[in-house]
């Protein structure tokens, strides 16, 4: 076997053999209060745990799987610039454009700023539209 | 015999990693210390320098904590995928010319499905501790994780398009002229912005904050578990400073051009200063004081922003740097095939 | 008369037929599981060890750019998309008991017959061809090459190791990766489904924002 195939199963193996070093010579005592959840003190209600979200994370996971593809659609094209010339150059851009128009639409709608009640003291008013993150 | 060799490879690689992860952790609880001038741990060994391994001995003999209502298998999972992902980037890295454990074609590519992987451990771990603050402290921490690792990709992309491959050693060899810094100088800018982000260092750690959300997604996680988390946030630490160093900075080069004075052929070939010459050209000690910089730099950062919402990092990665990088996406190949420096790299089997 | 000597691993280089089975079965199982597990959340979790072990198969073959790319798109984005829906909806454990056996029967007659019905499509030996294993040059032992002018003669051959692209040396000087040859022809021939999968990743953006925007 190569170094490469040793490499790739030493590296769990030296994850189990510290997990198993904690799990064979420390002592354990569980009780109640040690292992509720931590509240500073408080004791958690039982539905509490997993409660409703903002809707902004899925928006970033969902913009960030389409621009995952983009780039990775990309990838070919940067090592084959020479083969392709011109042509695929322009077809790169087409590709590339389409998403960009898309992802200017978005920073119109403002589907990215998660909101927040801070209000700034300088005299914000004269700023808007000028900046994309502030209010 | 053969078998031998590449366990002792291996090992070469991995424990000078481990126990450089383990300097990093004094290194900066130092160099923190004197930037806020006080001195630092300076109990354990010579100066403090025995500190981390003391640390590692408390945690691994902790008592674990496994809370009730939570998912004992994906509790214990989790840290385990930050950790295995973490380190399996050292595979395809080259630490002198010749010397590297895998010559993937593919290794930059490698080294980004590794990290996209890696962020599973976060999110499984947060999830699985069944409280609140350590559920949204993952979300947040995911969000992030992935937010950033759209730039890093974005400009690995940039990267590959002035060097023509993604063999990690062609990119540090195609530096031997000039290193990539100069044509990609605001690319490196962002991606070193982008690297701190991904590692969930400050000013970009409300992770691990304890005053926003008590340690984050780290909460419940004790004994063994905790230095899973710790070794791989400073593996992860070195390996994109690493990176870093490779892309722009040229890697096991060396930044000063010895080719020219070489061209000179000012002295026969078996003198001291030829021999100085090719020690100092391409040799591992580059890469370590680039690398070393890097990671003195990312300590340098931590002791001196304050940190910042998650709203205002959410909208610095998606409003302020992606536009920058899809700006710089779609001139750098008009700029290259205008100029025709179009890459070519004929590998011949 | 040339004689190459060629030494090189065999694990993880070209592959062996017995290592791609183990691939197979462990896919099949994760498959199983992924249906049969009652939380969602470990379902997905079969999901994602599928498409990695999906991935290995296609590194493993030859085609290491499409492998990297399910891992880093599969596994690093839809699956972490998949899991942030999953872990923020409250759903309920659901139940998988089945009151009767009256099903097991209906269940068997509809695999067979889809068996019976693809099986007749699906070329059974994808990996055992002849004119593939004797032209590529097979990494697995040291082992002596002779090439006359028009024959390849390969002698020596101690095991069958295929490989998905054609490495007999004389075709061809220059190699190209799996990564450009995509990169070739998906930028020039097949340019026209690059702009249809832009419109698609444009839509899908667009009508998403649209969906959850709110309305000042």
């Amino acid at each position: 076997m190569t170094t490469t195939t040793f490499f790739l199963f030493l590296m769990p193996i030296l994850a189990i053999i510290l997990l198993a070093v904690n799990l064979i010579l420390s002592p354990h005592n569980p009780y109640q209060e040690k292992d509720s959840a931590f509240e500073c003190g408080f004791h958690s209600f039982l539905g509490q745990n997993r409660t409703q979200f903002s809707i902004s994370f899925f928006i970033f996971a969902l913009l960030f799987l389409l621009f995952d593809l983009e780039i990775v659609l990309v990838y070919p094209y940067v090592v084959s610039a020479y083969t392709n010339g011109i042509y695929g150059l322009v077809i790169m851009l087409v590709f590339f454009l389409v998403l960009t128009l898309g992802f200017a639409f978005e920073i119109g709608k403002n589907a990215l700023k998660i909101e927040s009640r801070q209000v700034y003291n300088f005299n914000y008013k004269s700023w808007s539209g000028y900046s994309l993150i502030y209010n | 015999m053969s078998n031998i060799i590449s366990i002792i490879q291996g090992l070469l690689v991995i424990v000078p990693a481990l126990i450089s992860v383990a300097f990093v952790t004094i290194s900066e609880r130092k160099v923190m210390a004197s930037m806020q001038r006080r001195v630092g741990p300076n109990a354990v060994g010579y100066y403090g320098l025995l500190q981390a391994f003391a640390d590692a001995l408390k945690l691994l003999l902790k008592e674990y904590v496994a809370p009730t209502q939570a998912n004992i298998i994906l509790f214990f999972l989790g840290p385990v995928i930050t950790l295995i992902f973490a380190l399996l980037g050292y595979l395809v890295i080259p630490y002198a010319p010749g010397t590297f454990i895998s010559d993937h074609r593919l290794g930059i590519f490698f080294m980004l499905a590794v990290s996209a992987i890696a962020t599973y451990g976060i999110l499984l771990a947060g999830w699985s501790a069944n409280s609140k603050y350590a559920f949204l402290g993952s979300l947040r921490s995911t969000a992030q994780l992935i937010s950033y690792e759209l730039i890093l990709s974005s400009v690995l992309l940039l990267v590959i398009l002035l060097t023509g491959s993604l063999n990690v050693i062609t990119i540090v060899e195609s530096q031997k002229a000039v290193s990539l810094l100069l044509p990609l100088l605001p690319l490196f800018i962002v991606f070193f912005i982008g690297s701190i982000a991904e590692t969930n260092r400050a000013p970009f750690d409300l992770a691990e904050a304890e005053s926003e959300l008590v340690s984050g997604f780290m909460t419940e996680h004790s004994a063994s578990i905790f230095v899973f988390f710790f070794l791989a946030e400073y593996a992860s630490i070195i390996l994109i400073c690493i990176l870093n160093s490779i892309l722009f900075f040229g890697g096991y080069l060396s930044i000063i051009v010895f080719s020219i004075i070489s061209l000179l052929d000012l002295s026969r070939e078996d003198t001291l200063f030829h021999v100085l010459i090719s020690i100092i050209s391409s040799s591992p000690i580059n890469l370590a004081v680039k690398t070393s910089i890097l990671v003195f730099v990312f300590i340098w950062v931590r002791a001196s922003f304050p940190r910042i919402r998650f709203d205002q990092l959410m909208s610095v990665c998606w409003l302020v740097l992606l536009p920058i990088t899809i700006a710089y996406v779609i001139l750098l190949p008009c700029v290259v095939s205008g100029l025709l420096i179009n890459p070519v790299n004929i590998s011949l089997l | 008369m040339n004689n190459i000597f060629l030494l090189n691993d065999y694990i993880t280089n070209g592959y062996r037929l017995e290592f791609v089975d183990f691939i197979y079965i462990i896919s099949i199982l994760f498959g199983i599981f992924t249906i049969i597990s009652r939380n969602p959340i470990v379902s997905v979790l079969f999901l994602i060890g599928l498409f990695v072990n999906i991935a290995g198969l296609l590194i493993l073959v030859g085609y290491d750019y499409i492998g990297l790319s399910y891992i880093l798109v599969y596994v690093g984005a839809v699956s972490i998309l998949f899991l942030f829906i999953l872990m923020l909806i409250n759903i309920r454990i659901s139940e998988l008991v089945s009151e009767t056996n009256n099903d097991i029967p209906l269940a068997v007659i509809t695999v067979l017959l889809f068996y019976f019905i693809i099986g007749q499509v699906i070329p059974s030996n994808l990996t055992d061809n002849t004119i593939v294993t004797s032209l590529s040059n097979s990494f697995s032992e040291v082992y002596n090459v002779q090439l006359d002018n028009e024959i390849l003669n390969i002698i020596d051959l101690k095991q069958e190791i295929a490989y998905a692209s054609s490495k007999s040396w004389d075709n061809s000087l220059i190699e190209f990766t799996h990564i450009t040859g995509i990169g070739n022809i998906m930028y020039t021939n097949y340019s026209l489904w690059l702009i249809i999968s832009s419109v698609i990743l444009l839509v899908g953006m667009v009508g998403a924002i649209v969906i959850t925007i709110k309305q000042k």
